[in-house]
């Protein structure tokens, strides 16, 4: 009953458009007060020490490199680069487009940065070269999702640190997974431009395209230090962040794009982004730690376990109940109120935590190209100008081959696990 | 991901033309998030209130500065000097903690914290729903605060294991995040009833849908 009246409480904040992090707050620290072995010094206890987390330290590191990353021009170069190698091609500046977002997503752990960065130049160029732009934006925002699935990725620590695994290793297990979303979006850009040759560059020569690729060589460089730092176990994550936004800051002062004084808003805009999420973080870490005090991961396991005892019924259930949540509420509230309920469920029926952490963040992932809380959606439209209607529609057929993904990535446990497993992370 | 960007591409222009017409264009995506936070100062406010939100921004950058240098100590005390550092570690940690409450109390006066917007609201009911959320989250913080300064009290004795640093002044942060929090909500809440909606949304004080 408690656990009813809390779960209700939470959501019908929520409802009232009371802020994530309060509406987890309020209900717990009803219960804490109507609770004769808890008192309020725990409440503090417990929100301060949600946050003193090493892994953590991550998240503004990596929030300040995406948006370095955008703020200094490389989002440009990367994108210049990708049309120097793959404009010859029929549907190259799809091709272009995914491209971009895949190299932008070794400096990016946010599906919003991506889109926010990549969309704004992408989208003007592919209206421009005679696409549809429907289908331009809807590219953009199904690409978009790459950014969170491959290392670094905001959602990954934030699993991590709910579900006490080690970031290195989610990071790695979404390195597939993302080549996997690449390769099947890459399909379907195929597929369309299957009658349209007239979509495509000249050539490039030899000399436009060393000039492309001297510019963007440092850029690229940023991914290696991340992936390179971490996989080869030199740096750990939160180091390989600070490492690698500092080298970007350089390079952007370097470039002459970002001024000094452009470094002081980044840190506002940093510490604003953290600020949000980190809230969040806190309210939920007592939350869920009511949850378990009342035994709400068991309650639901065995209302669960009632109905199936089928991993493979239970994860698309789980899939099924994400894509709603997703619908409804943003990513990251959402795994923190999800993971202390769903991953001990999913242990019990053997799921390994990496697996089910790369299903849920891809499932969160695509919620975020789904309305009414589709965030990427309201940026693609803010920063291509073009309609929210018409982003929504060119982004529905793209759901297709992302939940193709999503199933495959739900069923051959492989595409996750083994190359942690390679790195030697288990 | 980042914070302003989401809010108002479009709403910020507007704001901006408001405030001052000679504002440059922002660079990009990346910065023009930020220029939504100068839009924002715009809406008649008292003095003190906006050097106090100015304040917290300064601090929010600063801690953010200072988890980048303590990360790099970190590593270059690790490889170039192959002597790891014991206490920065700690102090990256307690950053941390800092950051979060001082951002999250100027990101309150931007109305910035993440909203889930289940239906579109008429202008009564949107403030009939801002006073409500205010009582919650004004009560959440006056009920946590007095627990907390027995909190931080009970703390000012230990000490941290590596830097040294009393627990209490790292627990203050909770306390003055909340008291913090609580003094932006009261505002925000005078603000929403003396101007009413549009003017609050046309200066780029706009909730969040969500923001990854």
């Amino acid at each position: 009953m408690n656990l009813f009246l809390l779960v209700a409480g939470v959501l019908g904040l929520m409802v009232v458009r009371v802020p994530v992090a309060f509406a987890l707050l309020a209900p717990s620290i009803v219960y804490v007060w109507l609770s004769d072995q808890l008192t309020m010094n725990f409440v503090m206890l417990r929100i301060t020490n949600a946050l003193d987390s090493f892994p953590l330290l991550a998240v503004p590191l990596f929030i300040f490199m995406g948006m370095a990353a955008n703020a200094s021009g490389i989002t440009e170069r990367i994108f210049n680069f990708c049309e120097a190698f793959l404009g010859h091609i029929r549907g190259a500046h799809g091709y272009v487009n995914i491209a971009g977002s895949f190299a932008f997503s070794w400096m990016s752990g946010a599906a919003v940065a991506d889109a926010a960065g990549i969309g704004s130049i992408e989208v003007p160029e592919m209206v421009k070269r005679g696409y549809e732009d429907r289908f331009s934006v809807g590219l953009t925002a199904a690409s978009a999702v790459i950014g969170p699935i491959m290392p670094p990725s905001i959602p990954a620590i934030i699993y991590s640190a709910v579900a006490g695994v080690s970031i290195g290793a989610v990071f790695v297990a979404g390195i597939i997974p993302a080549i996997l979303i690449t390769g099947v979006l890459c399909v379907y850009v195929f597929l369309y431009a299957r009658d349209k040759p007239h979509l495509r560059l000249q050539r490039a020569t030899p000399r436009q395209l060393v000039r492309a690729s001297g510019g963007a060589l440092l850029s690229l460089l940023t991914g290696v230090i991340v992936l390179g730092g971490i996989l080869g176990g030199v740096f750990t994550p939160t180091e390989a962040a600070a490492i690698a936004g500092l080298y970007i800051t350089v390079l952007g002062l370097c470039y002459r794009r970002m001024k000094v004084r452009d470094l002081y808003r980044l840190c506002v805009a940093t510490a604003e982004t953290t600020a949000g999420i980190m809230l969040i973080v806190a309210g939920a870490s007592l939350f869920g730690w009511i949850l378990a005090r009342e035994q709400g991961p068991q309650t639901i396991a065995a209302a669960v376990t009632g109905l199936t005892d089928n991993p493979i019924v239970f994860l698309l259930l789980v899939n099924v109940l994400l894509l709603v949540v997703g619908m409804l509420i943003d990513p990251l509230s959402a795994m923190l109120i999800m993971v202390p309920v769903l991953l001990p469920l999913a242990i019990g029926y053997g799921v390994d935590p990496l697996h089910f952490g790369s299903l849920l963040i891809l499932n969160l992932m695509i919620g975020l190209l789904t309305p009414p809380v589709g965030i990427v959606l309201y940026v693609l439209s803010q920063v291509t100008n073009i309609p929210l209607p018409r982003v929504v529609q060119g982004t529905m057929p793209f759901l297709l081959p992302l939940g193709v993904c999503l199933l495959l990535v739900t069923f051959i446990p492989a595409l996750t696990l083994w190359l942690p497993a390679m790195f030697g992370f288990r | 991901m980042c914070g302003g960007t989401s809010t108002s591409a479009s709403v910020t222009r507007r704001s901006l033309d408001l405030v001052e017409p000679a504002t440059e264009a922002p660079a990009s995506v990346g910065v023009a998030a930020i220029a939504s936070l100068d839009a924002a100062q715009a809406l008649p406010r008292p003095l003190a209130l906006r050097l106090l939100v100015s304040l917290e921004q300064l601090i929010g950058a600063a801690l953010v500065a200072a988890l980048f240098f303590f990360v790099l100590a970190q590593v270059v005390s690790r490889y170039v000097f192959g002597r790891p550092l014991v206490w920065s570690e700690e102090l990256a940690r307690f950053t941390l903690v800092w950051l979060t409450f001082v951002g999250a109390a100027f990101v309150m006066a931007y109305r910035r914290h993440i909203v889930v917007s289940f239906f579109k609201l008429s202008d009564r009911a949107w403030l009939a729903l801002e006073t409500i959320s205010s009582v919650v989250m004004i009560t959440v913080a006056l009920v946590v605060l007095p627990a907390g300064v027995e909190f931080v009290q009970s703390n000012v004795g230990v000490v941290s294991p590596a830097a040294g640093v009393p627990l209490g002044w790292i627990k203050a942060s909770a306390l003055v995040g909340f008291a913090l929090l609580a003094i932006h909500v009261a505002v925000n809440l005078v603000v929403a009833f003396r101007y009413g909606r549009e003017a609050v949304e046309a200066a780029g004080l706009v909730d969040q849908r969500a923001s990854t």
